[in-house]
């Protein structure tokens, strides 16, 4: 494996931050990065630089926006302001509209000016709730991430959340498709920690007083939580799994993967290595169907599969070619025969 | 590159108002970035002006393809250029224009509002010869994909990325002392 610690293109690097690599290279990058402390101290100082440099904001002057746009858009009347003006019967009577049009003018003025400063206002202190109660609900955020949310859980977010940095608070559990841009991380706030991203799809549970869970489908994430008065991080790379402990904070990675742990969002089914009779458990489960063993030594064969939102019967089918293993269906039942793994 | 044009698709500034908050909303920005090209304040803002101002006068013969933003982007940037080639001429082929437009008139940063941080990447970005930093540039501030920037330079993909990679390399080389490292911390510390 080529992870050692400085056995890596830096080109690569580059590609991984803008986003313009290979799904090949993306997991290069994500396992070198994973293999060491340096080599994401590397990477964060190449980020940070691409980060730092993306603010736009200096200007050797200050504008103000309002009064320039006042005397700009005078230009553009100017230039509209060839409409049809009827000839006026007396000078008084011009006077006189001519101060009613002004009066219009000034508030229309005032108006607009006011409306763009409410409206910034508000859009700082507006947050949006998306809650899920007993379905799962999916939406797709401003910044065109994907949120999947489990039942009875909730999102928050404040409306304006492209600006800089993509925060979310959540209560349960949610699996997120994040657009990627480095420039602004997305972070996902949990009762008992974060996790930071940089566009990946990944897992948080964080329900009320319980373990809080991170699971990464895809990409890397930075999980953080604070334990006795000290910010402890994790990265995660795909495939990965880090849990904050119920109630001290603890922060560990935990190798071993639920394979029905993201069948709620996408019915997706990651099988390690799994025992058969766990597969038929969680088959019998999410399909709600009958599974018949007639052999004991079935159950002892380990699968190791991936199954994105297939049907039961060509989960089935899969197994039983895998297995040399017969298949019979009959009413919303089907029966597994065969020798199954007895050496093994 | 001209962009083809249709009325109905420009992404709703069906009047003024719209446009209004066009301006506000991206005025700073644009100008900002014409002064990474410019370097003159003043020149800057009526670049930006000028392409708000064509922008209007041409609002119903302009489509925009791609978002307004990176639309405007472009037109600011397309600007810079001509500012430039024109600049370049006035001062009769000036050997010193690497990069940007170089005048005799000091400049004057306000320092309130202007962080050291900023002055110092101002600089290294300054300091990428030319075809580099656009290319950095238009990656950077206006959200280009490699193959977009190829193909807008008539240049291989290859060639941009190459640019991209030596661009950061650079500012990170000759910003590293700058940057707040706090991740880098945190990174330690998991260490054990």
């Amino acid at each position: 494996m080529k992870n050692g610690k400085n056995d890596i293109d830096r080109r690569k690097l580059v590609l991984y931050l803008l986003d313009e690599i290979s799904t090949e290279g993306r997991r290069e990058v994500e396992l070198w990065l994973a293999a060491s402390g340096e080599n994401r101290k590397e990477y964060e100082l190449l980020s940070k630089t691409w980060k730092e440099t993306g603010k736009l904001g200096f200007f050797p002057k200050e504008i103000d926006t309002d009064k320039t746009w006042d005397s700009f858009s005078s230009r553009l009347d100017e230039n509209a302001a060839k409409r049809n003006i009827t000839p006026e019967k007396n000078p008084y009577q011009r006077t006189v509209r001519f101060l009613y049009a002004a009066a219009a003018v000034t508030f229309l003025t005032w108006i607009s000016i006011t409306m763009v400063r409410l409206i910034q206002n508000d859009t700082f202190k507006k947050m949006e709730t998306l809650a899920s109660n007993e379905l799962v609900i999916m939406d797709t955020l401003t910044d065109g991430s994907i949120v999947r949310l489990n039942e009875n859980s909730s999102l928050t977010f404040a409306k304006n959340f492209r600006v800089s940095e993509r925060k979310v608070k959540l209560q349960g559990e949610a699996f997120f498709e994040v657009m990627p841009d480095t420039a602004k991380p997305f972070i996902v706030e949990a009762e008992l920690g974060s996790v930071r991203v940089l566009g990946t799809s990944f897992q948080v549970k964080g329900f009320r007083e319980t373990d809080m869970e991170v699971y990464v489908e895809e990409g890397i994430v930075e999980m953080s939580a604070e334990k006795d008065g000290d910010m402890i991080s994790l990265v995660l790379v795909s495939g990965e799994k880090g849990i904050v402990k119920y109630p001290d904070g603890e922060l560990v990675k935990e190798g071993v993967i639920t394979p029905d742990e993201l069948f709620w969002a996408n019915r997706k089914l990651i099988f390690r290595e799994t025992r058969l009779s766990l597969v038929f458990e969680l088959l019998r489960k999410h399909y709600k169907a009958e599974i018949d063993v007639e052999n004991e030594e079935i159950n002892k064969c380990l699968l190791t599969a991936t199954f994105d939102n297939e049907e039961i019967d060509q989960i089935l089918e899969v197994i039983g070619a895998s297995f040399e293993l017969d298949v019979e269906k009959g009413e919303n039942k089907f029966t597994i025969k065969g020798r199954g793994c007895s050496n093994e | 590159m001209n962009q083809t044009i249709t009325s109905k698709d420009l992404y709703g500034f069906k009047d003024i108002r719209d446009f209004e908050l066009l301006f506000k909303s991206h005025y700073q920005n644009l100008c900002s970035y014409a002064y990474l090209f410019l370097k003159d304040p003043d020149i800057s803002e009526d670049t930006v002006q000028d392409v708000f101002y064509k922008l209007w006068k041409n609002r119903d013969a302009v489509s925009i393809k791609t978002s307004v933003k990176s639309y405007l982007f472009r037109a600011v940037r397309n600007g810079c250029m001509n500012v430039i080639e024109h600049m370049k001429v006035r001062d009769g082929y000036r050997e010193n224009i690497e990069g940007g437009y170089n005048g005799e008139k000091q400049e004057t940063i306000d320092h309130a509002i202007v962080s050291e941080l900023e002055l110092k990447i101002r600089e290294t970005i300054d300091r990428l010869p030319a075809e580099r930093k656009k290319i950095f540039m238009m990656s950077r501030y206006e959200g280009l994909k490699y193959r977009e920037i190829a193909d807008e330079l008539g240049i291989s993909v290859k060639t941009v990325e190459n640019q991209m990679y030596q661009a950061l390399g650079f500012l990170r080389e000759n910003l590293k002392e700058y940057l707040p490292l706090i991740l880098w911390l945190i990174f330690i510390k998991m260490g054990k």
